[in-house]
Parts: structure tokens; C-alpha cells; sequence
């Protein structure tokens, strides 16, 4: 059959993709079992670790009993879903403590055993017995924070809760991309994120700075969620005679020159207009100048092994503190 | 259809090289500082 006209060219463009997504995604994955690429762990973790809630106000939850290796370190999910070992239900002579939470708090890029839920674990224990329990997840903002406990939290009657709060826990819950079969290929993601970093160099509004600050501007919707989220988690503790505690943690871009120190000090207010104990971090960082050395990898600024330990060494004191 | 591939077979080798080319560049040279937030393929 004779091919003519636009059709040889489509064709021809046709094939050469083909052959070149073929090579490339098969390159991409020999390279991937050497490095690391943070974009592409992010999109493994959606695809192996991350699974659809029922409760839309959640989102997302991780498949129980789940062990993989992301960001080159060992990743294991107990049946309940958390980043942690089994814990029974019923209590044992241990005060409990849930830590809520985002990809942080779940340690992620970190061992278990370096997250800041193990070291205040082991350093409170040295005071009084006590078990934490990792509620961390990726992704979550304060709204699906409380959400989660709710659903799965309450069940383990925990003495106190201690929600970590980071910058873009004020976005809208996220769904799920519709195309997110295309995470499946590391050359894909791997496009994505250089198109990412590319938009937020040429586009307006779109470095980390201007989009934080954002989700703080007068009306925002993913902050008003928070806001609710928050009175709920503390009127819900107030009613099981729970302890709150919220923790600012810092973001790692600059911390000589804080740029959202502002949008801290509003949070702060409202939690403490509202009768909730509240810790922010950011200024214990402030002698760090040189903030890369506390990232996971030169493209990814969460929290590394080292920053986990600041974050345990300075929360110690307020977490450790018990009511009555 | 064998005209076709008998008259680009090089030529559809030489694009899918140089798109692979452009790749290994995109993972070899520096990106330059993380500028951007946080934000998600997949979720």
C-alpha cells in the first residue's frame, strides 16, 4: 500500500518516537537501579505505595503491608497503613502519641530509624514510657491530616496528638491526575519534572516562594480548610481528652532569611487564638547557611538525616511535656 | 508500506538518536538550584 503525503510524515514522526521511547525507557530504568531522580521516586511511591480513599476528604491512604526501596532507602507499610511497626489497639502502660503529618513526617528519603518519629521516640522514652505511632503521609495537607486520624486514629486512643505543619499544608486536597497510568514510565515522569523546573523558572508565580505565599492570600480556600480541619481536630481531642500539639517545621530553601515568616506568624496566631499548642521550628534553623546540606538530594529540599535530628533535638522538650 | 520503511529507516534512527541524545544531556548537566515547590505527578 502506497503512503503518501502527510501520512509519511506522521508515520515517520510516528516510529521515531517509538523507537526512542523504547531505548529511553529502558535506558532511564537501568540508570534508575544506580540514582536517584526525586520526581520519578515521587511518582513511584503515587504508583506502588499510594492507593485511592473512599472518603474524599482523605484522598489517598497507603496499601497496607507495602515494602519498597524509594529514594534508595528501605520503605515498609504496616497493615494499618502507616510507615511503622503493628501496633495493637488496645493500650499497653505506654503513653501514646500520634504524629500527623505529611511526606516529612513519614520520614520521607530517610531510614525509619532516622525520622524524627523514631529519635523522639527513643529520647521521650528515656524520660517516661511512650509509643508513636507514624501517621505521616505524602502529599497530605492538614484537611486529610485530621481526616486520616479520624478515620484511623482514634481507634488506638492516643494520649496526645501532634500534627507537623509545613507551608503547603494549606493547598486543596488533590486528587488523583487523570493520567496518572503515565507515571508507569520513568521517561515520562522524568519530562514532567524538567518541564516542571522549567515553568517555575519562566513563568510567573510559580518559584516556591510566590507559590506558598499564595495559598495564605485572603480567602484562599486550600487555608480555610486547614483552619476548619484544625478547629475540628481540636474540638474531637477536647471531646476524648486528648492532648493537641502543632509543630511549625521550617522550609529548607533559605533559612538565613526566612521568607515565610509571615505566613508562620498567621498560623501561630490563629492556633493560639484558638486554645492550640503551638511550636514553630523555622526559628531554630535560622543559623543554617548553607541549606542544602540539610536537603535529601540536590533535587529534592525535604529534610535529610541531619535535619530529622535538629527537628527531634528542638521539638524534644515541647513533645515530651505532658498535660495535667 | 516497504518503500516507506526502506527509504526512512535511517532517517527514523537518526531522530530517535538525537531525541535520546538530548536525554542523556537533560540528565547529565546541572539543573541549577531547586526553585521550585513541592508539587505532584500523580497525586
Amino acid at each position: 500500500m502506497p503512503i503518501t503525503g502527510r501520512y509519511k510524515v506522521f508515520l515517520f514522526l510516528a516510529l521515531s518516537l517509538a523507537v526512542f521511547f523504547l531505548i529511553a525507557e529502558l535506558a532511564m530504568r537501568l540508570y534508575l537501579s544506580f540514582h536517584t531522580i526525586y520526581d520519578i521516586e515521587m511518582a513511584r511511591y503515587a504508583t506502588i505505595v499510594k492507593a485511592h480513599a473512599s472518603n474524599p476528604r482523605i484522598g489517598h491512604v497507603h496499601k497496607p503491608n507495602v515494602k519498597t526501596q524509594l529514594m534508595g532507602v528501605a520503605v515498609r507499610i504496616n497493615s494499618d497503613g502507616l510507615r511503622d511497626r503493628e501496633f495493637f489497639l488496645r493500650k499497653n502502660n505506654k503513653y501514646r502519641i500520634i504524629f500527623l503529618g505529611d511526606s516529612i513526617t513519614f520520614g520521607w528519603g530517610v531510614k525509619e530509624e532516622d525520622a524524627f518519629k523514631n529519635i523522639l521516640e527513643e529520647s521521650i522514652n528515656r524520660r517516661y514510657p511512650v509509643e508513636i505511632l507514624n501517621f505521616g503521609v505524602g502529599n497530605y495537607n492538614t484537611e486529610q491530616e485530621v481526616s486520616f486520624f479520624l478515620e484511623r486514629g482514634l481507634k488506638y486512643s492516643p494520649d496526645k496528638v501532634v500534627l507537623f505543619y509545613f507551608i503547603n499544608d494549606a493547598e486543596k486536597t488533590p486528587r488523583r491526575s487523570p493520567f496518572w497510568l503515565l507515571g508507569e514510565s520513568r521517561l515520562i515522569s522524568f519530562y514532567w519534572s524538567k518541564a516542571q523546573s522549567l515553568i517555575s523558572r519562566i513563568l510567573p508565580g510559580r518559584t516556591y516562594k510566590e507559590y506558598y505565599s499564595g495559598l495564605y492570600k485572603a480567602g484562599a480556600e486550600g487555608w480555610l480548610n486547614a483552619k476548619k480541619a484544625f478547629l475540628e481536630l481540636r474540638n474531637t481531642c477536647q471531646e476524648n481528652m486528648v492532648q493537641l500539639q502543632v509543630v511549625l517545621l521550617p522550609e529548607l530553601h533559605d533559612l538565613s532569611d526566612y521568607p515565610f515568616q509571615k505566613e508562620y506568624n498567621e498560623i501561630s496566631s490563629f492556633l493560639g487564638d484558638n486554645g492550640i499548642d503551638c511550636l514553630d521550628l523555622s526559628g531554630f534553623f535560622k543559623g543554617y547557611m548553607d541549606c542544602r546540606k540539610l536537603w535529601v538530594a540536590p533535587d529534592d529540599p525535604h529534610p535529610n538525616k541531619k535535619a530529622h535530628e535538629l527537628i527531634a533535638d528542638y521539638s524534644l522538650d515541647f513533645i515530651a511535656m505532658r498535660q495535667g | 508500506m516497504k518503500d516507506f520503511f526502506s527509504m526512512y529507516k535511517t532517517k527514523i534512527v537518526v531522530l530517535a538518536l538525537i531525541l535520546l541524545i538530548i536525554t542523556i544531556l537533560l540528565i547529565i548537566l546541572p539543573s541549577g538550584p531547586q526553585n521550585r515547590p513541592f508539587v505532584y505527578q500523580i497525586y
